[in-house]
């Protein structure tokens, strides 16, 4: 320890004296002479500044108080000034110069204004135009206002009666269709007294038969059969049995041995009639030509005679399909009936439209017979002797030209139903019409042409197709098939000779062939009667 | 450990007069300038404290030099501007009769015999440098590299401020010994001999655990010579003094023992 | 690893460090040079040194073997840790930080281990 301190205070002494000597002699003396340096400098600079200041001043005491220096300065100044007189003049004559400018501007200015104000005016007159068309155009709108709501209000006045027409027109519809229904029951009950008076005619008829078969039993023995069913035959043959001598063996044989109906089965030609349906089908009553109605709105003519078919001509004119067609006796006239309405009337010769009618029958010489579409739904299928048919336009009923029996003969037909008729003569009016009704109808399309026996009564109403009272056929469709015209004259087609009942239904083609429902003469009767001076073909004359 | 305050107070107080003169020679303007005297700490550096010494001479000198690098010399000797002044004091000055210290300043003819050293940075690097160094010898680095940055600036701010506690607050650290050693792994000094220095490694214990003296690093890093004399802060330590206190207690603020050796 | 002698090293021997250790005259040391951060490799690392010389002349040396512009800042480091002096004397280095019988300097173009 003794000698760690030894060195420890040597340098410890050391280095006081050294702070000492070297340190604290020095640093006052250094510290004073620093804060001096600093005094001294700082005096140093203010003294400069001052000297400068001190310059300044005495530079200014001089030029103020030395009068000799003045008087040069004064002469300076007067210079100075006149110099600055001078540049102010010419100043001066440069303002004036710019006021002459400026009066001028104010001059070009003024003409300017009053262009403008000019053209405010003019622009204000044509304002005030403007405003007065404005106006005028304002009371016209209002004016055209006015006179719109004027036409609403009589156009809701319109409407209104409208409105009540509309009601009326619904009441009176409900009218017209109890005075339908009214007209309807009125119609049935009409033919259920013409069924009584058929009945009742029929009876006669039986009772009539009777006495004269205790007269003739020769002749009628083999007929006994068949008496009570049909008064109507029985009635004719009461009248044939003074002719009946001339009567054929072969038909004796037939007549012995009742043969049964035939369908024709074999198509002879098939060709295409129209564009679209065919709704009718006729035999002319003098040639062999067919007329058909087809959906296109055409009749057309073919001649058949040849077994090919050929078209004759094209009769146009209606506006609808047509719906049936009918030859007149003389073979010149045509009839078509359209679903447009109206029937009109052809000349066969050159195919020109005679005179259409609507919903009326024309009553041409003696017989018209023909179908007027009344709606499209129905049919009103009539007949009508010039003497005895009333024409108008609502429904008719066929009448019955005199004779014995009653003939109703409105059949409503849709597309579907076709009937045939045949008017006669004056005297003999055998009229086959049947009603078709549509559960009698096989298929839709097809086209019956069939005859329909009556036996003892006339036929009223509907009637089943059955037991091959049904001749022929017509398909609707494009392709019509004539299937009834016979080939020969000693063939029938689709016809059958029924003993037993009269024949209804075809039409004689010549003279001796009857073929449909026309006679040829007067004779010869078609379908119901045998005539018995003439070979009858298709009929069996009872005797 | 570093606790003799005492001495470490005088160390960090010592200051030395210091007269500066403009080089005659380099004077532009037709006055002479004053002679500048500046108090410059012992173990400071003189490029911390010599602005206001530039400041004052710049205006006397020609104006193409002004941009020009300042330089010191002393007795013809240019000044080494990265040694402490002690250290320069203590090298080139032969007694204190030569105070106050006259410096001459020179702005022209920058000597290529020492470095450039003009600027704070440049010397808070070296003197962190010289840190590092010295705790590289003394623990191998690592109380050093285990400090924060912060500390590293309360050393330098410490140091260039002259602020005893705020430097010895770190710097504490860096003089104690390792956990599990009573000594320094080596001795951080510098040995002066005219121009140049020394370093060795010198442990500050010997092999058989006794304390080595400042005598026993003299006979290891100059075993040829005899007599020679220490000097280090102005004074000269005697022979006895135990290393590992020296180092603790008469290092410079680098952690160094600037040790000049005269014949 | 090859190894060479800088140029002169050999010149310039320090009168006043002959005459405080004559032993230590004309004394070689080896160094080793190795690169850090974005510093250029030397092809050759392994350097024989006169132990007199400062580092300031080895900063040099590697400055113009790497062909740096002279403003470039090139940097040496001991130990990864410090830079020392310029005027450093090589030998005084490779007293006290050589391992293995060399001295390994770090060269970097930034200053590094802050």
């Amino acid at each position: 320890m003794e000698e760690e301190s030894n060195w420890r205070n040597s340098i410890h002494l050391q280095l006081q004296n050294r702070n000492k000597y070297q340190t604290e002699r020095f640093q006052d003396l250094i510290a004073f002479q620093n804060k001096l340096f600093d005094h001294a400098n700082s005096l140093r600079i203010e003294n400069v500044q001052l000297s400068v200041q001190l310059e300044k001043f005495k530079e200014g005491f001089v030029s103020t108080s030395t009068p000799s220096v003045n008087e040069s300065r004064l002469h300076e100044r007067i210079q100075q000034l006149e110099h600055k007189l001078m540049t102010q003049q010419e100043e001066l004559t440069d303002l004036h110069k710019r006021k002459g400018e400026n009066a001028q501007q104010i001059i070009d200015l003024n003409s300017k204004l009053q262009e403008r104000e000019k053209m405010l005016a003019s622009k204000e007159v044509s304002l005030a135009e403007s405003l007065a068309q404005n106006q005028s155009l304002r009371t016209e709108i209002r004016r055209y206002q006015n006179s719109i709501k004027e036409l609403e209000n009589l156009n809701q006045i319109i409407r209104d009666e409208h409105q009540a027409l509309q009601i009326a027109f619904a009441s009176l519809e409900d009218k017209l269709r109890k005075a339908q229904e009214e007209n309807r029951q009125l119609v049935e009950r009409l033919i259920n007294y013409k069924a009584k008076d058929a009945d009742r005619m029929n009876e006669e008829n039986d009772n009539f038969l009777n006495e004269s078969s205790k007269r003739s039993s020769l002749f009628l023995g083999s007929f006994t059969l068949f008496r009570k069913r049909n008064a109507k035959v029985q009635k004719e043959l009461e009248d044939a049995t003074k002719d009946a001598r001339a009567v054929s063996p072969d038909d004796m044989i037939c007549v012995g041995a009742p043969c049964q109906s035939v369908v024709p089965t074999k198509c002879i030609i098939k060709f295409e009639a129209h564009d679209g349906e065919v709704n009718a089908v006729r035999w002319s009553h003098l040639e062999r030509l067919v007329a058909t109605g087809g959906a296109d709105r055409r009749v057309k003519l073919w001649d058949v005679s040849k077994g090919s078919y050929e078209l004759r001509g094209v009769l146009v004119g209606s506006n609808a399909g047509v719906m049936s067609v009918e030859f007149d006796n003389s073979g010149t006239l045509l009839l078509g009936a359209s679903n447009d309405f109206a029937s009109r009337v052809w000349t066969i010769s050159d195919f020109r439209l005679r005179k259409p009618f609507v919903g009326t029958v024309p009553v041409t010489k003696k017989l018209c017979i023909g179908t007027v579409p009344l709606t499209k739904k129905c049919f009103t299928v009539f007949y009508l002797s010039i003497s005895s048919l009333p024409v108008t336009k609502k429904l008719f009923i066929g009448t019955m030209p005199l004779i014995k029996k009653p003939f109703i003969g409105t059949v409503p037909v849709t597309k579907k139903l076709c009937i045939g008729t045949v008017p006669l003569t004056k005297k003999l009016f055998t009229v086959s019409v049947f009603y078709l009704s549509i559960n009698s109808v096989p298929v839709t399309k097809k086209l019956f042409i069939g005859t329909i026996p009556v036996i003892k009564k006339p036929f009223i109403g509907t009637v089943a197709v059955t037991n091959n009272l049904c001749t022929g056929t017509v398909p609707v469709t494009r392709n019509i098939c004539i299937g009834t015209v016979p080939v020969t004259k000693e063939l029938f087609i689709g016809t059958i000779p029924v003993i037993k009942k009269p024949f209804v239904g075809t039409v004689p083609v010549t003279k001796k062939l009857c073929i449909g429902t026309v006679p040829v003469t007067k004779e010869l009767f078609i379908g119901t009667i045998p005539v018995i001076k003439k070979p009858f073909v298709g009929t069996v004359p009872v005797t | 450990m570093a606790n003799d305050r005492e001495i470490l107070r005088e160390i960090w107080e010592g200051k030395l007069p210091v007269c500066f003169t403009l080089n005659p020679d380099e004077v532009y303007e037709l006055q002479e300038p004053d002679r500048f005297y500046l108090m410059v700490p012992r173990i400071s550096y003189f490029p911390l404290v010599v602005d206001k010494v530039r400041k004052h001479f710049m205006r006397y000198i020609a104006n193409d030099k002004q941009d020009q690098e300042m330089w010191l010399e002393y007795n013809g000797q240019a000044l080494k501007w990265h040694y402490p002044i002690g250290v320069l004091f203590d090298l080139l000055v032969e007694s204190d009769s030569d105070l106050p210290w006259n410096i001459i300043v020179h702005f022209d003819k920058f000597p290529d015999t020492i470095f450039r050293f003009n600027n704070k940075e440049l010397v808070e690097s070296y003197f962190m440098s010289c840190l590092k160094e010295a705790d590289v010898l003394k623990h191998r680095g690592q109380v050093v590299s285990s400090m924060q940055k912060k500390d590293h600036n309360q050393l330098w701010q410490g140091f260039h401020n002259d602020k005893f506690d705020q430097f010895w607050a770190v710097n504490r650290k860096l003089m104690e010994k390792s956990a599990d050693q009573d000594y320094f792994k080596h001795i951080p000094f510098r040995c002066y001999f005219e121009d140049n220095y020394k370093q060795k490694l010198v442990k500050p214990i010997t092999e058989d655990g006794k304390k080595k003296t400042l005598s026993d690093l003299l006979q290891e890093v100059y075993p040829d010579r005899q007599n020679v004399i220490v000097r280090t802060h102005g004074v000269e330590p005697p022979l006895e003094t135990p290393l590992q206190w020296m180092s603790e207690h008469l290092s410079y603020p680098d952690n160094f023992l600037h040790l000049c050796i005269q014949s | 690893m090859s190894e060479g002698t800088a140029s002169d090293s050999v010149s310039d021997a320090n009168s006043e460090t002959q005459s405080l250790s004559k032993n230590d005259s004309k004394q070689k040391v080896d160094i080793l040079l190795k690169p850090t951060g974005n510093a250029p490799i030397m092809k050759k690392k392994k350097w024989t040194v006169d132990a007199d010389k400062q580092l300031g002349w080895i900063i040099e040396f590697v400055k113009k073997y790497l062909k740096l512009d002279s403003e470039e800042q090139l940097f040496l480091y001991i130990n990864q840790t410090f830079a020392p002096s310029p005027d450093q004397t090589v030998r005084n280095l490779y007293d006290c930080y050589s391992t293995e019988g060399k001295l390994v300097l770090h060269y970097c173009k930034t200053q590094a281990w802050g």
